[in-house]
Parts: structure tokens; sequence; C-alpha cells
């Protein structure tokens, strides 16, 4: 373990008499960037879901060190009928701030994500790909510790998707935190992470640096998965 | 048309029959519409928001009482209103808070229904979201509200033209009474059964009008006070908004 981060211990998760998620053992150092891949239905959310908090394990206990925040960013997140700027100021709206720091916050991660230019614009306006620049412009204006990203580019073509890793990027270098994002492109996990966990069946099939694990993975499962991203 | 012309002229005459007739349907939609409203949206928004044991045999019994027959309603009613009944003591029976408590059993069950199934379809995505920033559950409901309130809005022309249109239940425990409890739809159905059939189309153009203007006024109010809320905003818009708007579109997968 590097810097003290994230413990996870025993972890399990039922629904009903399935077992969805089973982690021994894990530890997300601070300030790693860390991607999770796996097929459909490989328990990526879950573990994410837990995480954040939104969802009670079955077992098991999940560490999060004390004075951490965490923000979650779910697969679908919901964009209000409302400004592209209250959009995100609501994130930020209890946190004790003045209205000029508020306003600062909320411009600040607009800018980051390049969407300044829709301020005013409705949520129901934008493109699936806007409403979820939009919605990591909240999660970003908040300034938390460790950051949950489910699938944060799953509505945006390679474009787009550059885009918001551009943005995640600057997040990252300006405000140090820990990122743990959910995607099913081992391209992606490449670009955004520098450490990789691969899950299978809802367990750990291999994990370490992104690019040893991507390079030359060791279990056959993640062989198999790789083997589809390199066709 | 020569009818049409004298029933429209009558509406207006201060102290006809008719207009008689025009005030207590108005007085007893207002009544009900009002009432089912305040009963039902919050509850349907509780039911909906609220994850509970027994939510779904709740809503079951929700889409069976919205289908309850209006003459089983009015025979609700008119049990316990009636002299032997437990509210008899009031005498309330065949006036026109008793048609309003019918309509009221009648259309809290609707109201509650829609407002719950608008409800549920939001709130899920918006959950998950508000739980990932850190929404306190009152911010939560807040904004679900915000987000359905067009939805719950449009759910008083529901209410209003279930009301306006009702005959079984206010013709059973109002008794159709002149000048007390005889409303248009009453009325409609009085004068067909005289053989005034003129009349009775005549009466049934005036509650169509009248349901007509009710909605309009609505609808206004609707626009005015939803859509307002862009214009008033102190955010400048980008002058190349629609442009970027038009290009992000271009951009989703």
């Amino acid at each position: 373990m590097t810097e003290q981060g994230v413990h996870i211990q025993d972890l399990v998760m039922r629904y009903g008499e399935e077992v969805v998620l089973n982690v021994a053992s894990l530890d997300l150092g601070a300030h790693e960037k860390y991607a999770i891949i796996g097929p459909n239905g490989a328990g990526k959310t879950t573990l994410l879901r837990i995480l954040a908090g939104t969802l009670k394990q079955s077992e098991g206990t999940v560490d999060i060190p004390s004075g951490w925040t965490v923000g979650y960013l779910p697969q679908h997140p919901f964009v209000f009928n409302m400004s592209v700027f209250r959009n995100v100021e609501m994130a930020v709206q209890d946190a004790g701030l003045s209205r000029s720091e508020r306003e600062k916050r909320v411009n600040e991660a607009l800018e980051i994500v390049g969407m300044l230019d829709l301020v005013s614009a409705r949520g129901t306006e934008l493109s699936g790909g806007q409403a979820q620049r939009v919605t990591l412009a909240r999660v970003f204006a908040q300034h938390h510790d460790l950051l949950l990203l489910d699938e944060p580019t799953s509505a945006m073509d390679i474009k787009g998707t550059i885009i918001v890793e551009d943005a995640l990027k600057r997040y990252l270098d300006q405000y140090q935190a820990t990122l743990v994002v959910c995607t099913h492109a081992p391209s992606q996990a490449q670009r955004v992470s520098n450490k990789i966990i691969v899950l299978e069946e809802g367990r750990i099939a291999e994990q370490g640096p992104t690019v040893d694990v991507l390079q030359n993975p060791q279990s056959e499962m993640v062989q198999e998965f790789l083997s589809y991203w390199r066709l | 048309m020569q009818e049409l012309f004298e029933a429209l002229t009558t509406v207006f005459t201060p102290g006809s029959e008719l207009s008689q007739i025009t005030l207590v349907t108005l007085k007893m939609a207002f009544f009900s519409t009002t009432i089912s409203m305040l009963i039902g949206v919050p509850l349907g928004v509780l039911i909906g928001y609220s994850d509970f044991r027994g939510k779904r045999i709740v809503l079951r019994i929700l889409n069976t009482l919205m289908g309850l027959p209006p003459v089983l309603a009015g025979l609700i009613v008119f049990f316990i209103l009636s002299r032997s009944g437990p509210l008899g003591s009031f005498r309330l029976l065949y006036t026109v808070q008793a048609m309003v408590t019918a309509q009221v059993i009648l259309i809290t069950p609707i109201v509650t229904g829609l407002a719950a199934t608008a409800v549920t379809q939001v709130v899920p995505k918006l959950h998950e979201t508000a739980q990932g920033i850190g929404l306190s559950r009152g911010r939560e409901l807040l904004y679900l509200l915000n987000e359905c309130r067009s939805q719950l809005f449009s759910f008083i022309f529901v209410a209003f033209g279930r009301s306006i249109g009702e005959v079984g239940a206010v013709m059973l425990v109002g008794g159709n009474v002149q000048y007390k409890t005889r409303v248009m739809t009453t009325a409609i159905m009085l004068e067909t059964n005289k053989g005034n059939f003129e009349m009775a189309v005549a009466l049934g153009v005036v509650l169509l009008l009248i349901s007509f203007v009710i909605n309009s006024i609505a609808l206004l109010f609707d626009e005015r006070g939803f859509t307002a809320r862009r214009r008033r905003s102190t955010i400048p818009r980008h002058k190349d908004e629609k442009a970027v708007l038009q290009e992000g579109k271009k951009d989703t997968a």
C-alpha cells in the first residue's frame, strides 16, 4: 500500500442467493488513478456503488480515510430541466460557500469540461455527450478526495471521449484526487489510469500497473478479454 | 341553433336557472378538484418517492380505486350521509358538500395514482445522482417536485375534467334538486328524459365551453409560470449557444 487510501476487506455482495461481488482484499492508494474493467455483469458498477455508499454490501468492510469526501457519477446520471449553471451549482449549494465562491467553483468546473458556452442552456436541450459533461462538472465542482466515475463517456463518440478524458486529467492534476473509473474500454483505461483492476464474475481476475496488465496479462480470462480489444 | 343561443344567453343572465346551475357546477368542480389535488398530489409523490414494504400492494389498490365506478362512490357516500348512516346527523345528503365528498372519493385515487407514476419514472436516476453529489433528502424531494411540476400541474385538468363531467355519483348524493344541487350533467339528463333534446345539447355545449375556458386559463398559468423562469434567468446566454447545442447533437454517439 502506498500512501494511506481506501482498504477493502472480505467484501461480498449478494442479490438473494447469487454472489455478484467477492473481493478478498483490495487497496486503493491515495492520488492514484484506477480503472476497473471487465465484461458486462462482472461487478464493476456494484463495486463502485459500494465505494460510493449508495449500496450496502452484504459482508465485509470498506475503509475510506476519515475526512475524505467521495463524489460519485452514476452510469446514467440525471440532468435536471434547469440551466446548465444551476445543474452544477446544486452540487455546491450546501457547501457553505458565498455566492461568488459558488459561481467561481461552477464556472471553473464548467470550464474544465468545456461547457462554459452553454451555461444558460437547459438540461433538456443538451445532447447525451453534453449532458454527461455537465454531470461530470457537477462532481468536479465539489472538489472530492475520491472520485468514482461509472462509464463517464458511454454516450459519447471518440471526440467527446477525448474531451472528457483531457478534462479528467486537468482536474486530477489540479486537485490531486484519487480516481476510480469503470470502463468497458481497455483503451480508455490505458489513457486515464496508471493502475488497473480486471473483474470477472465478481472477482478480481488481475490487477497491477495498467501498462503491464494490458500488455502482458497473466490470467487466461484477461488474455481472452483483451484479445477482443486487440482485434 | 336558437336553443343554443338562448342557453348561452341565459347562462349570463343573473338569477336564471341556467346561471344557477352553472354556478353550482363550477363550485362543485372547484372544491372537488382542489381537495383532490391537495390530498392526491402529496400522497402520490410520497408513494412514488418512498421505498417501503407493501408498496406494490398499495399501488395495486390505488389502480383498482382509479377505476372505481362513480355510482359505487355515490352509494358509499349516500350510506354514510343518510339519516341512519354514521354522519347522518350532519344532514349533508342532497347538498353540494355531499356531491364534493363523492367526487373527492372518485378523483383522489386518480390524482394519487398519476402522481405516483409520474414520480416513479424519475426517482431511480434522480435518487442515484442526488446520492452521488450528497444532496439532502429534503433538497432531493424539492428537485424532484421541480422536475415533475409540469406533469403534476396537468393533473388539475384531469381532476377538473372528471369532476365537471361526473353524473352518476352526483345524481345519487345530490338528488338533482332544482336551484340547489342541480349541475350541468344532471340537468342534461333531466332535459333528455323530458324530451328536450335541443336544450340538452345546448347545455352540453355550455359544459364544453366552460371546460375549454378553464383549461385555457390553466394552460396560460402553466406557460407563464414555468417558461418564464428561463426569461427571468440572470445567467447570460452565450452568443453561440444554439450553434454549440447543434454541434453537440452531431457529436453524440
